[in-house]
């Protein structure tokens, strides 16, 4: 894992801020892994290190070069926990209680809980350690314990392996070594929080959560619908069966992550107003929320010009071909739109290889529709260099939190057709607290609706006025509100302030036990 | 390691779950033959101490007592491995035949341990065990259908009827909503289509997205079952019954608005095309109608055959609809379109 700069090593010193992501930085593209980048880079007086949590180990390579300031990297496997199995190992009496706050940790959250599991299982580990316990007769007797406790009438052979998937990713982040830092800053929930939630108890420093979707609630959706788990008791369609499943097992314990974290970091933040009432259903404290919107480099799109008025009409989906994109419904749009536009050129501009099968539908999808001469797949691009030639930028998408494209094109005067999804009305429409309102720049529309984003886009491509309108108001509001400079200096401020109550004395959070020290250039 | 969990399914009842686990089986052979050495040891110690009273012409009962003080060290160390062997037969065995019978005592239990040794193994009982715990065995019906009950994994036929999908979308709360869409997600029906399309435009973010998804997922399996109803419907001869219940199939397909418009009209021409097939049948051949139990079936070939003019034979469809109990007794005399 040395490409551009990501060897596996970790300073003694500690470093200001520990940044702690599941499932992207550095080895996945996408928003949240270019946010990081971004957000690192914009404080160059800070020095970071980043642990990064993965499923399993990976041969992907990173796909961002490491920052200077980035001091060090650490990873952290969750489904691959738990050493050779010991068949023969005395089973301490107080394990059933250690099964009671397991239960209560992974049911109902909280610091309090997570306080006790991490306090019964360091009084364990002065005998085993935790990957041993994992795979030993003391972990039997939890699971038949907790098993017993939580849903004493479901399949246990479902629930034992359950248990492990669960358990294992719990266990992996109690057991990791904590990087030493100053700040623990996590940008998720789930088991990223459940890391900070630790950092902060163990070591007393402040942490922070920086949500940008809401990471239980999309779990929750996930798991509602995924045919993968088990189904052990028949509810039929009731809603409010009170017997809980594997299904509640799974979506209890993300929503008890959350609670954890949410009660031990000192603030959390959130791209834009919507998402905070869901945290606050989720447990969060309302006095320690706070919204810092993205920000996009004005400079870049400067220079980028206009298509003519009379030019062939042409719009633009950016992003990654991905079904969260939803591909499919712009393409059907794109046919409404060039049965009544026949000049209509629709770029997909974005890499397609996060999901090939995905992409090959909306392939097929194109050809089925017969909209080869229309649709174009340019793959990953330089947009700066499309955009001149896009009257509409369009975004389908079923889920979004506060999506950079958008901001990207109103930089550019580039009007914006959206879902009603994240943020895209605050952008679009201006917020609730934008004195005066700008007006719109843009046209949001119901999700999964192709004749309503046709309607919309066939709107602004008519109209060369009302899109110049739109284009300048976008930009006028991008400018004013969703700058890079603005949301760096929100960071610097919130990083300055909970790094003055957290000395540079490295005492406290544990040196890693296998790290290697970082030699400089690693 | 306890092997049961026991479950309170009311007062006082006390049910057993079979999850015992491995180390309860049988003894493997390697745990059979664990005390070989132990006994080889007895029996080489034995006959050492034998051929020195041969030898030496020691006294018969100053042998005794050296025997006996060799069985007994022998069972001191055989009961201290009762940590390590839960089963200390194997040990027993062996110390009995030496204190009898000396060194070919010692022998014969070696032998009997490796004649135990080689019972075939239990592979077949564990994966049953396995199996049954993971209910995935061929057990009987009954045996399952017991277990569900007993483990109180069944319907519960006491609650209050589940509600109405739609007024879910429109009065229910985030997390009820949440779960039907999770449920329509999972085990889709064209009928759920009204409530997904509900959920779509709800004024809760967090629905619109849930439901997008949810559409996106079920437009997918829509057409692939569009596809194999189509594939049927043109590839094998029906009844008029058949027809007309494979019409109404594909009809609640078409009009879920789920579908791309070629697959919609592509549908609807089929469903036609069965409808007008059916109603054929039962118009030219006068025969006394078809007994269908659906009675949606049923109202598409009536509807048909009144469209039509078609009345005696929309009378003997009801008839003997009637008669094949698919309209309640009350209804039997209003046409029902």
């Amino acid at each position: 894992m040395s490409e551009i700069g990501w060897t596996e090593a970790v300073s003694e010193t500690p470093a200001d801020i520990c940044i702690i992501v599941e499932g992207a930085y550095p080895f996945v593209p996408g928003g949240v892994s270019s946010w990081i980048d971004w957000l690192i880079k914009t404080q160059p007086e800070r020095t970071f290190c980043v642990v990064a949590l993965l499923p399993r180990p990976t041969s992907a390579k990173p796909r961002y070069v490491r920052p200077a300031n980035v001091t060090g990297f650490q990873t952290v496997y969750l489904q691959d926990f738990g050493a050779r199995p010991v068949k023969r190992m005395r089973v301490p009496e107080d394990t059933d209680a250690l099964a009671q706050a397991l239960s209560q940790l992974t049911t109902t959250g909280g610091s309090d809980e997570l306080a006790d599991v991490t306090a019964r299982l360091a009084k364990l580990r002065r005998s085993v350690s935790l990957p041993v316990l994992f795979n030993s007769p003391i972990a039997w007797r939890l699971v038949e314990r907790m098993y017993a406790i939580e849903m004493p009438f479901a399949s246990f052979l479902h629930y034992f392996w359950g248990w492990r998937a669960l358990l294992g990713g719990l266990f992996a982040t109690l057991e990791c070594p904590l990087p030493p830092a100053r700040v623990y800053h996590t940008i998720s929930t789930g088991y990223a929080g459940v890391l900070a939630a630790r950092a902060a108890l163990e070591t007393g420093r402040p942490a922070l959560l920086t949500e940008h979707g809401i990471y239980t609630n999309e779990r929750r959706i996930e798991l509602l619908m995924a045919d993968w788990v088990a189904d052990t008791v028949d509810k039929g369609h009731a809603l409010n069966d009170p017997r809980f499943d594997l299904r509640d097992m799974w979506v209890r314990a993300f929503e008890a992550y959350a609670r954890t974290c949410y009660e031990t970091c000192a603030e959390v933040i959130t791209l834009y107003g919507d998402n905070q009432r869901l945290q606050r259903v989720l447990g969060a404290d309302p006095a320690r929320l706070k919204v810092i919107a993205n920000g996009i480099d004005l400079t870049r799109f400067e220079g980028v010009g206009q298509p003519p008025d009379d030019g062939p009409h042409a719009i633009a989906l950016i992003g990654r071909v991905v079904p969260i994109k939803d591909v499919k419904t712009y393409i059907r749009a794109a046919r409404h739109l060039a049965a009544r536009l026949p000049s209509l050129k629709a770029y997909i501009i974005g890499p397609t290889d996060e999901d090939a099968p995905y992409a090959e539908e909306c392939r097929q999808l194109v050809r089925d529709l017969h909209l080869e001469a229309v649709v174009e797949f340019t793959g990953a691009v330089d947009i700066v260099q499309y955009l001149p030639k896009v009257q509409v930028v369009v975004l389908t998408s079923l889920s979004e939190s506060q999506p950079l494209v958008v901001l990207e094109a109103g930089a550019s005067g580039i009007p914006f057709v959206a879902t009603n999804v994240g943020s895209c009305r605050e952008i679009l429409e201006g917020r609730p607290d934008e004195i005066p309102n700008l007006g719109p720049g843009g046209i949001i529309t119901d999700v999964v609706d192709d004749a309503a984003i046709a309607v919309a886009v066939e709107r602004l491509l008519r109209d060369p006025k009302l899109r110049r309108q739109y284009g300048q108001t976008l930009k006028q509001r991008v400018s004013a509100t969703y700058t890079s400079q603005q949301a760096a200096a929100a960071y610097r401020d919130l990083y300055t302030r909970h790094l003055r109550q957290a000395p540079a004395d490295p005492a406290g959070p544990s040196v890693p036990r296998d790290a290697a020290i970082l030699q400089p250039g690693a | 390691m306890a092997g049961t969990v026991r479950t309170e399914n009311s007062p006082g009842e006390v049910s057993a779950v079979a999850v015992e686990p491995i180390a309860s089986y049988p003894a493997p052979a390697r745990a059979i033959l664990a005390p070989l050495p132990f006994t080889a040891a007895i029996g080489a110690a034995d006959a050492f101490l034998l051929a020195l009273k041969t030898l030496t012409g020691a006294p018969l009962a100053l042998w005794f007592i050296a025997h006996a003080a060799l069985v007994g060290a022998a069972c001191h160390y055989a009961w201290r491995q009762r940590a390590s062997s839960p089963d200390l037969t194997p040990y027993a065995l062996a110390l009995i035949a030496s204190f009898i019978a000396g060194p070919a005592g010692a022998v014969l239990a070696g032998l009997a341990l490796i004649v135990m040794a080689r019972e075939p193994d239990h592979s077949e009982l564990l994966t049953a065990w396995y199996d049954r715990i993971a209910l995935a065995g061929d057990t009987d019906k009954a045996t399952d259908l017991y277990n569900t009950v007993a483990m109180g994994r069944a319907l519960d036929t006491r609650a209050s009827a589940p509600p109405v999908f739609g007024s879910v979308m429109s009065h229910g709360s985030l997390a009820d909503r949440q779960t039907a869409l999770g449920l329509i997600a999972r085990q889709f029906s064209p009928s759920y289509a009204p409530a997904l399309h509900q959920a779509l435009v709800s004024p809760e973010p967090v629905i619109r997205v849930q439901a997008a998804a949810v559409a996106v997922k079920v437009r997918a399996e829509l057409k692939t079952a569009l596809d194999r109803a189509l594939e049927r419907a043109g590839s094998q001869n029906f009844t008029p019954a058949e027809a007309a219940a494979l019409a109404v199939e594909l009809r609640a397909m078409v009009r879920s608005g789920l579908l791309e418009d070629d697959d919609r009209d592509r549908g609807a021409a089929v469903v036609q095309k069965l409808t007008a097939a059916a109603a054929d049948t039962l118009a030219a051949t006068n025969s006394a109608g078809v007994a269908t139990t659906d009675p949606a079936a049923q109202a598409l070939l009536e509807t048909e055959l009144l469209r039509r003019g078609s009345f005696q034979a929309f009378r003997d469809q009801r008839s003997r609809a009637a008669a094949a109990a698919a309209i309640p007794a009350h209804d039997k005399g209003v046409p029902h379109v």
